[in-house]
């Protein structure tokens, strides 16, 4: 049976997870470069290991209420692959849970009702603890426009 | 192994291949007894067909193949190289790129065109049979190298350019011998001898042994020798003199020349109909890039400074000695500037290599425009950055165009106009500073600037009665929508306006303008840096952002100027005796929208005629940035044309200042 390892992160006060082979790094408290007039939902740039990366506001993708200006953010950094190109790219979080394992049959399909996000972004949910994790899909969270070539 | 990886350097290296195969048979159709050009053209075949045959491209394989046979007879027969056949090989050339792109023949056109191209390499066998003497038996018509008879003795003459790359490339040609020797007699002449300019060694061999064996002894020299076989019998035997001597006189073979122009009718009147505003190729970007040796050294010599220098920095850390450690530090530091100029200079490409590929545009151009052009290079080797080398291709080219199309006149009316019936198209290329300027100039008939100020009145880009200088005329020309062209042409009329070149010069952070006089000519001028990956730039910060500015556009910086004047409704400032408008970045950019305070510092810009200032929070410094990309995310802030890594991690914007002026005026 195979396995697959969450990454679990804050927004608002949801729990969400993304498979940690997408994850390369998690960022505390990255100072975020502001860019004048940036299309909605990209917060600014960062650094990243020299490379420079735009940061989508993750909250504005689920349509979640802002966060306030005082609150401590994580970036995210992932990486996806997209018409055989992998691509960089940052989020935020409120704040990173932790790791766990799951096989894959363990996460369940995406109920068509009563979900308050874009279906387009999720790829199942997982029921842990009496909880609700609703697994992302990297690939569909960013469109085109957000990500960045990286040099293979 | 990864074959795909393999398979790409073949695309490359045969694209590369064809590019020089034109340029030859353009040297092919001036001189087309030159043996050294034929030679050429059949070894680019051969080539591309070993490459093919490996990938598994039937298709170029048979192509080739066919048309490398009919030059292997020239060669053989010191043939000249008749002009449809010139034609042919474009023919095949093009629709060998082609094949590249469509391995498994999926475009229906090019089977077609395929099938087209064969039946016209097989007329043309099957014509110069006729004329060709012995003949071509019915093996050659379907390839087959050579026409001698296995277990037959033959006398081959070896003509053998020894040349400094069998040094570089370590072949030992003692082995060649040896195995030349073992094939059968050898008689090599004690005087080299010249044959178009080059020292050759004349080499007969007596053997019975057939062409290809030859040509395996040869395998890694080939290109240095020219085989051609002499007679079908041992001519140092004393019972053929007689046939030596004829087979000597012979050796004047007469010449395809007289095979019909029709054989190939289709083929060439495709290839007119598809190349006029060609551009396959041209615009090619490769991902190999070819360093000269001299830099890789100094390369090798920094990284064996940068270990040793490594080493003392660490040995003085455990020893914890501070001004040892300091001094090695500073030469890291000396090390990295080094680096960094040495890394800039491995990506400098001479401007050769993108012009080798315009000249077969200009060949095809000028024939199907039936002008007369002669194309000039001046500054080849001048040296860019391998990014703008490749984006600056196709307006350049655009530019050649333009001057073949619009600026050189027919030859009846050059000669009427009393200027040679060929026209001259000059490219010239000069480094100054960080700059290369081009030049891109015609003798032609020039900008009629009566003409294109009224189209542009007529088009309603000037109003009436506006009486404009002859500059500000020239620059109509790159208005976007604005044609000067009294019928839309074949090859104008297509790819991209002036304005698209000037848009795609200016990405690359270059300029262009035009000078030109009726009757005489036209240039475009093209200033470019030579390289965009480092500029020097001012640090300013507004509104809690860094940005940067290159220097270059900057005239003035840090003057003060009262809140007063800062709030002025018309958001114009007064100097050097004018009203120059200005911007506020935090004004501009700041997300609040807080207006009132306005005060800092004012920086003028001056960059091509724009003359506009920029009130910015507080002037840093200056600073070298290494300008990176942002990314697409903002392709909606064209202002910003990338941004920078500060020593301390964090980012600085980079500002575009022909975008920013934009900004303003909106």
């Amino acid at each position: 049976m195979e396995n697959v390892t969450y990454l679990t992160f804050v927004l608002d006060n949801d729990l969400f997870a993304v498979d940690v082979k997408s994850v390369l790094e998690v960022l505390e408290q990255q100072h975020i470069t502001k860019v004048p007039k940036a299309p909605e939902g990209i917060l600014g740039i960062i650094n990243f290991r020299g490379e420079i990366l735009p940061v989508i506001d993750s909250r504005k993708r689920f349509n979640l209420p802002p966060r306030s200006e005082t609150e401590k953010v994580f970036v995210i950094i992932l990486e996806v692959e997209l018409n055989d190109k992998r691509y960089l790219i940052s989020a935020t979080a409120d704040g990173v849970k932790g790791v766990f394992e799951l096989t894959r049959e363990e996460v369940k399909p995406v109920p068509e009702m009563g979900l308050s996000y874009d279906a387009r972004f999720i790829s199942g949910v997982i029921h842990l603890d009496g909880q609700f994790i609703l697994v992302v899909k990297p690939s569909k969270l960013f469109s085109i426009s957000d990500l960045k070539s990286v040099v293979e | 192994m990864d074959l795909s990886q393999f398979k790409k350097t073949f695309i490359e290296e045969a694209s590369e291949r064809l590019t020089s195969l034109d340029n030859t048979l353009i040297e092919l159709e001036k001189d087309p007894g030159n043996s050294l050009h034929i030679n050429e053209a059949f070894r680019s075949m051969h080539t591309i067909k070993g490459g093919a045959g490996m990938y598994g491209y039937e298709a170029i394989v048979e192509v080739t193949h066919a048309i490398e046979s009919l030059y292997d007879k020239i060669r053989h027969n010191h043939g000249k190289v008749p002009q449809p056949l010139i034609n042919l090989t474009f023919a095949a050339a093009d629709h060998i790129r082609d094949l590249l792109e469509d391995e498994n023949l999926v475009n229906e056109g090019l089977v077609l065109r395929h099938s087209e191209l064969m039946i016209a390499i097989k007329t043309m066998f099957e014509n110069a049979a006729a004329i060709i003497p012995g003949g071509l038996n019915q093996e050659d018509a379907d390839g087959v190298a050579g026409n001698e008879k296995l277990g037959v003795t033959n006398t081959w003459n070896i003509l053998f350019y020894p040349d400094e790359q069998i040094i570089t490339r370590a072949i030992n040609l003692r082995y060649v011998f040896h195995d030349l020797t073992e094939l059968g007699d050898c008689h090599i002449g004690h005087e080299p001898y010249e044959v178009d300019g080059r020292q050759a060694w004349s080499i007969l061999l007596v053997t019975n042994e057939p062409y290809e064996e030859i040509e395996s002894v040869f395998l890694f020299v080939l290109d240095y020798c020219i085989i051609v076989k002499l007679a079908d019998c041992d001519i140092f035997d004393p019972m053929h003199l007689q046939l030596r001597d004829q087979y000597l006189v012979d050796k004047d073979l007469p010449e395809m020349e007289s095979v019909q122009e029709e054989t190939c009718k289709i083929v060439s009147e495709s290839l007119g109909k598809l190349d006029a505003g060609n551009t396959r190729g041209l615009v090619q970007s490769t991902s190999r890039i070819n360093v000269e040796a001299g830099k890789l050294d100094h390369l090798m010599y920094l990284v064996s400074e940068l270990v040793t220098t490594k080493s003392e920095l660490i040995l003085a850390l455990e020893k914890k000695n501070v001004d040892k450690a300091l001094s090695a530090a500073e030469k890291i530091d000396k090390l990295s500037k080094l680096f960094s100029e040495n890394a800039l200079d491995v990506r400098l490409v001479p401007l050769n290599e993108m012009l080798i590929r315009f000249k077969r545009l200009i060949y095809d151009l000028s024939k199907y425009l039936k002008k007369e052009v002669n194309f000039e290079i001046i500054g080849g080797d001048t040296e860019l950055d391998k990014n703008i080398i490749d984006h600056i291709g196709e307006p350049v080219m655009h530019l050649i165009r333009n001057c073949i199309d619009h600026g050189v006149e027919l030859p009846e009316q050059r000669r009427s106009n009393g200027k040679p019936e060929a026209g001259t198209i000059r490219f010239e290329a000069v480094k100054s500073g960080n700059y290369v300027y081009l030049s891109i100039s015609d003798d032609g008939n020039g900008i009629d600037v009566d003409y294109v100020y009224n189209k542009a009145v007529e088009q309603g880009f000037v109003e009436p009665n506006i009486k404009l200088s002859e500059k500000e005329i020239f620059e109509l020309i790159f208005l976007p929508g604005f044609s000067t062209a009294q019928s839309l042409s074949d090859i104008s009329g297509r790819g991209v306006g002036m304005d698209i070149v000037r848009k795609k010069i200016q990405e690359m952070r270059g300029e262009i303008s035009i000078i030109s006089q009726k009757g005489i000519g036209t240039t475009f001028q093209v200033k470019l840096q030579q390289s965009v990956s480092i500029i020097e730039t001012l640090l300013i910060e507004a509104d809690g952002v860094t940005y940067a500015l290159p220097i270059e556009d900057i005239d003035t910086c840090s003057l003060d100027f009262s809140d007063e004047q800062l709030s002025r409704k018309n958001k114009q400032l007064g100097y050097n005796g004018r009203l120059i408008p200005f911007i506020s970045l935090r004004d501009k950019f700041s997300n609040d929208h807080q207006t009132g305070l306005i005060s800092g510092k004012v920086i003028i810009i001056n960059k091509s005629d724009k003359n506009y200032a920029i009130v910015v929070d507080k002037i840093i410094g200056e600073y070298q940035a290494v300008v990176k990309p942002i990314g697409m995310a903002f392709s909606n802030q064209p202002f910003l044309s990338g941004a920078s890594l500060l020593g301390d991690g964090s980012i600085a914007l980079l500002l575009d200042t022909d975008h920013l002026w934009e900004e303003i005026a909106s």
